[in-house]
C-alpha cells in the first residue's frame, strides 16, 4: 500500500540550542510497524508531527510512495493520526466523531453511514455510535480514536503514544488489540513510544532515538542481541558495562575478566573500550570455571532470580534461571557468555559462545580466562 | 516522692496558659454544634440581606397605602400596574430599550468575537497590553469619560440619535465580550483543531465545525452579559439620549423621583424581568449535556 520514507529531516524549535530533529532518514516498508522509540524529549513526536503535517521540517523531504508530502499541509496528507489524549471532540457523537472526516470529503450518506458502521464494528465498539466521548471509559475513546483514524483508509497511520493514558492491564490488552487491527488492515503505521516493552512487543522494527538522533533501526531481537551503541545496548533491557582496555598481552581486561579480542575488531594497545552483556548472559557456577564474586543480593522474582554481585571492584547484576541454580550460591563464581565490544560508543565486535554451548547447562565461554590462571 | 507528682501537672498547666487563656474567650468555636449552625446563621443571614429589599419591592408593586408604624401595606391594588402600563413613557422606554440592547450586543459580538479568536489563537506585540488596556473604561469613573465623548458626539451630531445611545453602550460591553469568549477559545485544545486538520477539514472548517461550537457556551454566555450590561446603562444613555431617547433605567430615575413609591417599585420589576430570564437560560445553556462536557472536558 504505502512506504514511507523520511530523508535527512532536520528540526529546531525557537532560534539556537540543539535541533530536536538532527539529520533524520529512515524508511518505513509497506504495511510495517514501525515504533519510534526513545526518551522524553528525543524528538521521536516532533519526527511523528513532521510526518502528519503539523509542523514543518527546516530541512529535509517525507516522501510517502516515493511521493514528496513535505509541502502538503495535514488535511492533504494520506495520513491519520491518533493522538495521546485522543483528541475526540466532546460536542459530537461517537458516530460523528468517526463521519466527520467523510463528511469533510462530501462522500454520500450511504456510503458514511456503510463505512462509519463497518470501521466501529471493525475496532469493536458496534453499538456506541449515539454515545458522546466523555460517556466512554479510556480504552473505549482509544477505540474511538482508532475507528475515526482507519475510517478515512489512510496510507499511513501515526499513534503518539495512544496507550499511555491507559491502566498496565488495559495497556497490555489494547496492544494486542492494536496489532491484530493492524495486521488485518494490512497499514503502514508508525508508532511513538517510551515503553521499551511496548515496543519490543508490537513491532516489525524498532527505530530507537536519543536526541535527536537515530541511533539504530532493526527488529526487536536484533536490537536487543545486538545494540548498535552504547545508548540502545543500556536503554533496551538491562546491561551490564565494564570499561575494558587492550591488554599488550592480546585480551581485553574488563574488570575481573579477561576476554579474547573478536577477530573483526581492530584494536591498539591501550585503547579504552566498553565491554557488554545482559545480565542473563552472567554464567554463574558453584565451581570450576570463573572468576569468584560475592553475592549482594539476591531477589526471588518468580521464575528467575536477580542476583547483585561484586567480583573484585565491578557491580554486576546477573538473571539466573531456577530451573539451573534452584538454591541461591554462597560464592559462585562467574564468567560472561557473550560480550559485546563497544568502541567509542558504537559496537566494535562480538565475542560469541562457542558453537555448541547454546544451552544453559554447558559451561561458559571457554575463552573467557579468569586472570588468576593467566601466567 | 508526692510532691513532684503534684507539681508536674501544675508545671504543664502553667506552660499552656498563656495560651488557652486567650482561646477561652472564643470557647464556643470549639462547640460542634455551633460551627455547624454558623453556616445555617451565616446563609440565613445573607438570604435576609439579599432577599428582604426584593420582597419589599414586591409589596411596594402591590401597594395602595403603606404608613409608617404598620410592618405591613393597610391596602393593596393594581392600579399603579395599571398606571404604568398605560403610560405613554413608559411604552415608549420599553420599545427604546428593547431596540438598543440587541443592537448593542450583535455589533459588540461582531466586533469583540474575532479580537477576542485572535488575542486566544496568535502572538502579536503589545497582545498583552492590549487584552489588559479593555479594562480602561472602567479604570476611573464612566460619568468622567461619557462627557468627554459627548463632546466629542456633540460635533458628530450624534447627541439624542439611535446610534448615539448604541455606542455610549457598546462602551461598557467590551470587557466581557473580548474577555470571556477568549477564555472560551482557550479552552479549545490546539490537539481537537490538529484532529480535524487531520481528518481533512481545511483551517476554516476547523473553526466553524470544532473551535465556535467548543467556545459557544462561553460566546452565549458573554452575550447575556453584554444584553444586560447595554439593558441596565443609565449614566451614559442619560447624557447622551436625553430627552429623545429615554430607554427603561434612565426613566426609572425620573420616576422614582416624580410619583409614588409603588410606581418605582413596578417599574424595578419591570426592569429586573429580563435579568431573571436570562440568567435562568444562561443556567441551562451552561448545563446542557456537551457544552457542559466541553468545559469541563480538559
Amino acid at each position: 500500500m504505502a512506504r514511507l520514507q523520511l530523508e535527512h529531516l532536520v528540526k529546531q524549535y525557537g532560534r539556537g540550542g540543539d535541533p530536536a530533529v538532527k539529520d533524520l532518514s529512515l524508511e518505513v516498508n509497506d504495511g510495517e510497524f514501525v515504533c519510534l522509540l526513545g526518551p522524553s524529549g528525543c524528538g521521536k513526536t516532533t519526527t511523528l508531527r513532521m510526518i502528519g503535517g503539523f509542523l514543518k521540517p527546516d530541512s529535509g523531504d517525507v516522501r510517502i510512495d516515493a511521493q514528496s508530502v513535505v509541502n502538503q499541509p495535514p488535511e492533504r496528507r494520506p495520513t491519520a493520526m491518533v493522538f495521546q489524549r485522543y483528541a475526540l471532540w466532546p460536542h459530537m457523537t461517537v458516530w460523528n466523531n468517526v463521519a466527520f472526516g467523510l463528511q469533510v470529503r462530501r462522500r454520500p450518506r450511504d456510503e458514511i453511514a456503510q463505512r462509519v458502521e463497518a470501521v466501529l464494528e471493525l475496532v469493536g465498539l458496534p453499538s456506541l455510535g449515539r454515545r458522546y466521548p466523555q460517556q466512554l471509559s479510556g480504552g473505549q475513546q482509544q477505540r474511538v480514536a482508532l475507528a475515526r483514524a482507519l475510517v478515512l483508509e489512510p496510507r499511513i497511520l501515526l499513534l503518539d503514544e495512544p496507550l499511555s493514558n491507559l491502566d498496565a492491564q488495559l495497556r497490555v490488552y489494547m496492544r494486542s488489540e492494536l496489532t491484530a487491527i493492524q495486521r488485518r488492515v494490512g497499514i503502514t503505521t508508525v508508532f511513538v513510544t517510551h515503553d521499551q516493552e511496548e515496543a519490543m512487543s508490537i513491532s516489525d522494527r524498532i527505530a530507537v532515538m536519543n536526541a535527536g538522533v537515530l541511533e539504530q533501526m532493526d527488529a526487536p531481537e536484533e536490537i536487543y542481541a545486538r545494540p548498535a551503541t552504547l545508548f540502545v545496548a543500556t536503554f533496551i533491557g538491562t546491561m551490564n558495562r565494564l570499561d575494558a582496555t587492550f591488554d599488550p598481552s592480546g585480551w581485553l581486561r574488563a574488570g575481573p575478566f579477561l576476554l579474547p579480542v573478536p577477530s573483526e575488531m581492530r584494536l591498539g594497545p591501550g585503547q579504552t573500550v566498553v565491554a557488554g552483556f545482559r545480565p542473563e548472559d552472567l554464567e554463574l557456577s558453584a565451581s570450576g570455571e570463573g572468576v569468584p564474586a560475592t553475592v549482594e543480593s539476591d531477589i526471588d522474582l518468580g521464575h528467575y532470580r536477580r542476583v547483585s554481585l561484586r567480583a573484585d571492584a565491578a557491580s554486576l547484576l546477573a538473571f539466573v534461571p531456577k530451573a539451573l541454580h534452584p538454591e541461591p550460591l554462597a560464592a559462585p563464581r562467574v564468567s560472561p557468555r557473550r560480550v559485546l565490544i563497544y568502541a567509542d560508543g558504537r559496537l566494535a565486535g562480538v565475542i560469541e559462545p562457542p558453537a555448541g554451548a547454546g544451552d544453559r547447562t554447558a559451561q561458559a565461554v571457554p575463552a573467557v580466562v579468569p586472570r588468576q590462571s593467566l601466567p | 516522692m508526692s510532691s513532684a507528682t503534684e507539681t508536674a501537672p501544675v508545671k504543664k498547666e502553667a506552660l499552656g496558659g498563656a495560651g488557652s487563656a486567650g482561646l477561652k474567650l472564643m470557647w464556643f468555636w470549639d462547640v460542634p454544634e455551633f460551627r455547624r449552625g454558623m453556616g445555617l446563621i451565616l446563609v440565613f443571614g445573607l438570604s435576609c440581606f439579599l432577599l428582604l429589599p426584593l420582597l419589599t419591592l414586591l409589596l411596594w408593586a402591590f401597594t395602595d397605602e403603606w404608613r409608617y408604624p404598620s410592618v405591613l401595606p393597610q391596602s393593596y391594588s393594581f392600579k399603579w400596574w395599571e398606571w404604568v402600563f398605560t403610560n405613554g413613557d413608559v411604552g415608549s422606554a420599553v420599545r427604546y430599550s428593547f431596540m438598543t440592547a440587541p443592537v448593542v450586543t450583535v455589533l459588540a459580538a461582531v466586533i469583540c468575537l474575532p479580537a477576542a479568536y485572535s488575542f486566544s489563537r496568535f502572538q502579536f506585540p503589545g497582545r498583552r497590553a492590549l487584552f489588559v488596556s479593555l479594562l480602561a473604561a472602567n479604570a476611573f469613573p464612566r460619568i468622567g469619560l461619557y462627557v468627554a465623548i459627548a463632546t466629542l458626539f456633540f460635533r458628530l451630531n450624534l447627541m439624542g440619535t439611535f446610534w448615539g445611545v448604541v455606542l455610549i453602550q457598546l462602551v461598557g460591553t467590551l470587557v466581557a465580550m473580548v474577555w470571556i469568549p477568549a477564555a472560551g477559545f482557550d479552552s479549545v485544545s490546539r490537539e481537537l483543531e490538529d484532529a480535524a486538520r487531520d481528518a481533512g477539514a481545511t483551517p476554516l472548517r476547523v473553526f466553524w465545525s470544532i473551535t465556535l461550537p467548543l467556545a459557544m457556551p462561553a460566546i452565549i454566555v458573554a452575550c447575556f452579559l453584554a444584553f444586560l450590561a447595554a439593558f441596565d446603562e443609565a449614566q451614559g444613555t442619560l447624557i447622551v439620549g436625553s430627552p429623545q431617547i429615554v430607554t427603561m433605567p434612565v426613566l426609572m430615575y425620573t420616576l422614582v423621583v416624580n410619583y409614588p413609591e409603588p410606581v418605582g417599585a413596578i417599574f424595578s420589576i419591570l426592569l429586573s424581568a429580563p435579568s431573571v430570564v436570562l440568567l435562568l437560560l444562561a443556567r441551562r445553556f451552561l448545563l446542557a449535556g456537551y457544552l457542559a462536557a466541553g468545559f469541563k472536558g480538559r
